[in-house]
C-alpha cells in the first residue's frame, strides 16, 4: 500500500469519525446521514472465539467481503472461547479491543457497561447496519444496562440434550419423549446406566448450561434486574438433584467431571462413543457426530431440548452477534462489516449458523433450503424452531457471569462432591461472593 | 540503582587506569575530564538496558504499587481506596489463606523433591560413564520443555482418569484414580511435573560436583571411609554453596509456578482449589474477576514474601554453607 494512499485512507476515516460525532451530538437530527461508500476503506480487525471449522468458515465471509469491498482489509484474529473473553478483557483494558469484536449476551455486560463498546442505535437508524429482518425479541439481547445498542445478533444457541440414539436403542429404552421432566430424565438414566454398566448422564461437568435450564424451568433465572435471580434454597435443590445421580453412579463422578471441564466437545465421552448423552450447546451436533463417525462409526447422535418443569421448558438463547469496539477508529468500515456479515444471503451459506442459528429470518430459511446444509445442521436448526415456538422468556444477563457463573459455581460444586462443604453451607457461600461481586 | 552503576563503572575505570597494578599517578584535571567523558559513555552504553529496566520492569512494578492500593476494574478508572486491599487479602478472604496453603504444600514438597533428585543424577551421571554427553542432553531436555503449556497439556491426557498412567497400572491389576479430577492427588500431579524438569539443576549440581577435588576422596579412601561417609563428609559440605544456589532458584521458581496448574486445571484451580497456586488465583482475581487493584495486592503480598524469604535464607547460609578452609 503506498503511503498517499494511507494518508487517504486515514483522513477518510478521521472525517468519518468527526462526521459521526457530530451525528451523535445533534441527537435524532442527524439520522438522515447514511455514511457514503467513500468512507468504507481501510484496514479493521475482527475478533471472534471457535474451532478450526469455525474459523474456516469465518475466513470465507472475510473473503466475500473483500472480493465486494476490496478497498478494505480485514484482519482476523480467533481464540477458543475462554481464551477469547480472556484475551478481550485485557485488550479492552489497555484500549486496543479490535475493531469487531464478536460478543455474547451473556458476557457482553462486563464490556459494554464500562464503555469498551460503542452504541450502535445512531448506526441502525442511519441504515448503515440493518437489522430489518432481525425479531424485535432477539435483537434486545444486544441491548446494554442502559438500554443502548451494543451488539448486532446473529447466531441463536442454547442448551441441549446431546443423546446418542443408537447406544439408546440397543439398551431397550425410549428416547426422551417431547415435553420430558427432571424426573423423568433421573428414571431413564439410571436404567440406561443399569443396561450399559456406566454413567450415562452428564449434568455437572460445567454445570452453569444445566442450572440455568433448572432454574428457567422452575420459574426462576440466572439474573434478575441485575442480581441474582435465584437464592439458596434453589441452588440446595438442584445440587442434591445432581448429587443424588452422582452417588448412585447415573452421571459421571465428580473426579471425571472435573477432569473434562475445559475440554472440547470432540475430547468428551459422547463425541468417542464412551457416555450416552451430554448437555452441550445444540450447535455442536455437526461437531460431535463428524467426531463419533470417525471415532466409532454407526452411531448416530441427536439433540433434544433440556428438561422441563413446573415452568415449562428451561432453555434459553444465547446470542452471539459483533459490536464495535469504543476505541475503533475506522467505525463506518466496521459498520459495512457487520451489516454484510448480517445480511448478505452468500455469507450466511457460507457460515451456515455456525455460531447458531442465524437470527436474520430470511437468511435462516435460506440455510434450511440449501442442499449443502447437512442434516446434523438441520435437525439443530429444526429444534431451534421448536424452542423458539415454546415462547422462551429472553434471558437477560447481568455482570460478572464469567465470575460467577463460569468459575465460582463449579468451584463450589466441587467442595459438595468432594466433601468438604454440605449442599446448604456451599450455597450460602456461593450467594454470598456473588452478592459482592454484583454489589 | 543508578549510583551503583556508577559505581561499578568507577571501579572499572580505576583498574584500567591503573594496568598490572602499577603505582596510581594524582589525577590531573584532563584525566578527571576523561573520566567523566568515560563514565558518560558507560551510561550511553547502558542506556538501552537501563530504559528497558524502567519501562518493562520498574514502571510496571510502580504502577501495580499504585493500583495495589486502588479499586481497579481493568477498564474504568482506578479509584483510591487505601489499605483495603491489603485489610481484605489479610483478614477477609478465606481463600487467600487456602492459595497460599496449597502454595505452600506445593514449595515444600517440589523443592525438596528436584533437589534430591537432580544430586542424585548428577552423582550418577559424575562417575565418569560412556556417552555421558547423550545422557546430559537426554536428562536436560524435560528442563526445556517442562514449564510449556504443550507438556502441561500432554500431562492432562497422561494422567487423566483414562490415561496412559491409569492404562498400565491397569496391566498390574491396579484400578487407578482420576489424578488429575481427584483433589487428593492433583497437586501431586502437578509437583511430579515440577520435578521432572530437573535438568538445570542437574547440571548445575554436576558443574559443583566437578570442582571437588579428587584428593580428598583418595584421602579418604585411604583412611577406609566408606561411599556413604565420604558423600556426607565431603560431597556434601563442598556442595552446600551449589545447594543454596539451587535452593534458592528452585524455592523462587515454587512460589511463582504458574503454567502447569493454570493449564491443567483448565483455569480454574480446580477440582476443588487444590491447585490454586498463588499465581493462579492472582491472575483469576485480576482477569476473570476485574479486580485488578486486589490482584496487585496480592502481587505484592508475593514480592514480600519473596523478598522474607530469600533474605532469611541468606542469613541461614552461615549455619550451614561452606566455602572452603579460607573463608
Amino acid at each position: 500500500m503506498n503511503r498517499s494512499r494511507t494518508m487517504t485512507m486515514a483522513s477518510a476515516a478521521i472525517i468519518a469519525v468527526l462526521g459521526l460525532s457530530a451525528c451523535a451530538g445533534g441527537g435524532g437530527g442527524g439520522g438522515e446521514t447514511t455514511a457514503p461508500e467513500a468512507e468504507i476503506g481501510g484496514e479493521i480487525q475482527y475478533a471472534w472465539w471457535g474451532g478450526p471449522a469455525r474459523n474456516e468458515k469465518t475466513q470465507a465471509v472475510i473473503d466475500l467481503y473483500q472480493e465486494a469491498n476490496p478497498e478494505v482489509t480485514v484482519q482476523g484474529t480467533t481464540a477458543e472461547f475462554a481464551a477469547y473473553f480472556e484475551q478481550a478483557t485485557v485488550q479492552a483494558a489497555g484500549k486496543n479491543l479490535p475493531c469487531v469484536p464478536q460478543m455474547q449476551n451473556r458476557l457482553m455486560a462486563d464490556y459494554a457497561d464500562r464503555g469498551a463498546l460503542m452504541p450502535l442505535d445512531d448506526l441502525v437508524d442511519s441504515g448503515a447496519i440493518d437489522v430489518s429482518n432481525i425479531p424485535e425479541s432477539v435483537l434486545e439481547s444486544g441491548r446494554g444496562s442502559d438500554g443502548n445498542l451494543y451488539m448486532i445478533p446473529y447466531g441463536a444457541a442454547f442448551g441441549s440434550m446431546i443423546v446418542n440414539t443408537t447406544q439408546v436403542e440397543a439398551a431397550g429404552l425410549d428416547l426422551p419423549p417431547e415435553g420430558y421432566d427432571w424426573d423423568w430424565l433421573a428414571e431413564w438414566g439410571a436404567d440406561l446406566t443399569k443396561a450399559q454398566g456406566k454413567p450415562s448422564l452428564d449434568l455437572v461437568r460445567s454445570q452453569t448450561d444445566s442450572l440455568e435450564a433448572w432454574m428457567r424451568s422452575h420459574g426462576k433465572d440466572l439474573y434478575e434486574d441485575g442480581q441474582l435471580g435465584f437464592d439458596e434454597g434453589d441452588l440446595v435443590d438442584f445440587w442434591d438433584y445432581v448429587t443424588d445421580l452422582q452417588d448412585s453412579g447415573v452421571a459421571i463422578p465428580a473426579e471425571t467431571a472435573s477432569e473434562q471441564n475445559s475440554l472440547p466437545l470432540e475430547q468428551l465421552g459422547v463425541s468417542t462413543g464412551n457416555q450416552a448423552t451430554v448437555v452441550w450447546p445444540a450447535n455442536g451436533l455437526g461437531t460431535a457426530q463428524a467426531t463419533i463417525d470417525a471415532a466409532a462409526p454407526g452411531n448416530t447422535l441427536a439433540t433434544y431440548p433440556l428438561p422441563t418443569g413446573p415452568d415449562g421448558y428451561g432453555n434459553a438463547f444465547w446470542v452471539s452477534g459483533l459490536a464495535i469496539s469504543a476505541n475503533c477508529s475506522n467505525v463506518p468500515t466496521a459498520a459495512s462489516f457487520i451489516d454484510f456479515f448480517v445480511n448478505d444471503p452468500e455469507a450466511a451459506t457460507v457460515y451456515a449458523s455456525d455460531n447458531g442459528a442465524n437470527v436474520n429470518t430470511e437468511n435462516l430459511q435460506l440455510i434450511l433450503d440449501d442442499e449443502a446444509t447437512t442434516p446434523a445442521k438441520k435437525a439443530e436448526l429444526e429444534l431451534y424452531a421448536f424452542v423458539a415456538d415454546q415462547d422462551v422468556a429472553p434471558a437477560v444477563y447481568g455482570k460478572g457471569y464469567a465470575s460467577i457463573f463460569q468459575q465460582n459455581l463449579p468451584r463450589f460444586y466441587q467442595q459438595v462432591a468432594f466433601g468438604e462443604l454440605s449442599s446448604k453451607e456451599a450455597a450460602k457461600q456461593f450467594i454470598q461472593e456473588a452478592e459482592a461481586v454484583l454489589g | 540503582m543508578s549510583q551503583l552503576v556508577a559505581d561499578l563503572v568507577s571501579v572499572e575505570n580505576d583498574e584500567g587506569a591503573a594496568p598490572g597494578g602499577r603505582a596510581i599517578p594524582p589525577r590531573s584535571a584532563a584525566q578527571k575530564r576523561r573520566r567523566r567523558k568515560e563514565t558518560l559513555s558507560a551510561y550511553a552504553f547502558l542506556s538501552p538496558w537501563l530504559l528497558g529496566l524502567l519501562a518493562i520492569v520498574l514502571g510496571p512494578m510502580l504502577a501495580s504499587l499504585y493500583l495495589s492500593f486502588t479499586r481497579y476494574d481493568l477498564i474504568g478508572t482506578p479509584e483510591f481506596i487505601g489499605l483495603d486491599n491489603y485489610v481484605r487479602m489479610l483478614f477477609e478472604d478465606p481463600r487467600f489463606y487456602r492459595t497460599v496453603g496449597v502454595t505452600a504444600m506445593y514449595t515444600l514438597i517440589s523443592v525438596p523433591a528436584i533437589l534430591i533428585f537432580s544430586l542424585l543424577l548428577a552423582m550418577f551421571l559424575n562417575r565418569g560413564i560412556r556417552f555421558l554427553g547423550i545422557y546430559r542432553a537426554l536428562f536436560y531436555l524435560p528442563s526445556l520443555l517442562g514449564g510449556s503449556v504443550a507438556i502441561a497439556v500432554l500431562w492432562l491426557q497422561v494422567f487423566g482418569s483414562e490415561g496412559i498412567f491409569n492404562a498400565v497400572l491397569a496391566l498390574v491389576g491396579i484400578d487407578g484414580p482420576s489424578w488429575i479430577g481427584s483433589p487428593s492427588y492433583a497437586l501431586l500431579t502437578v509437583i511430579a511435573l515440577s520435578v521432572w524438569t530437573f535438568g538445570s539443576t542437574m547440571v548445575i549440581f554436576l558443574a559443583g560436583l566437578r570442582q571437588i577435588p579428587d584428593t580428598y576422596y583418595e584421602a579418604a579412601s585411604l583412611d577406609g571411609a566408606s561411599k556413604f561417609r565420604q558423600f556426607l563428609s565431603i560431597t556434601l559440605p563442598h556442595l552446600t554453596p551449589v545447594i543454596f544456589f539451587n535452593g534458592l532458584l528452585t524455592i523462587v521458581n515454587a512460589l511463582q509456578s504458574f503454567t502447569p496448574a493454570y493449564v491443567i486445571s483448565g483455569g480454574t484451580g480446580q477440582p476443588a482449589d487444590s491447585l490454586l497456586l498463588y499465581t493462579v488465583y492472582l491472575y483469576l482475581r485480576g482477569f476473570v474477576d476485574f479486580q485488578m487493584g486486589y490482584a496487585s495486592a496480592l502481587a505484592w503480598g508475593l514480592l514480600l514474601a519473596l523478598a522474607a524469604i530469600t533474605a532469611l535464607l541468606f542469613w541461614s547460609t552461615r549455619f550451614w554453607v561452606f566455602y572452603g578452609e579460607d573463608s
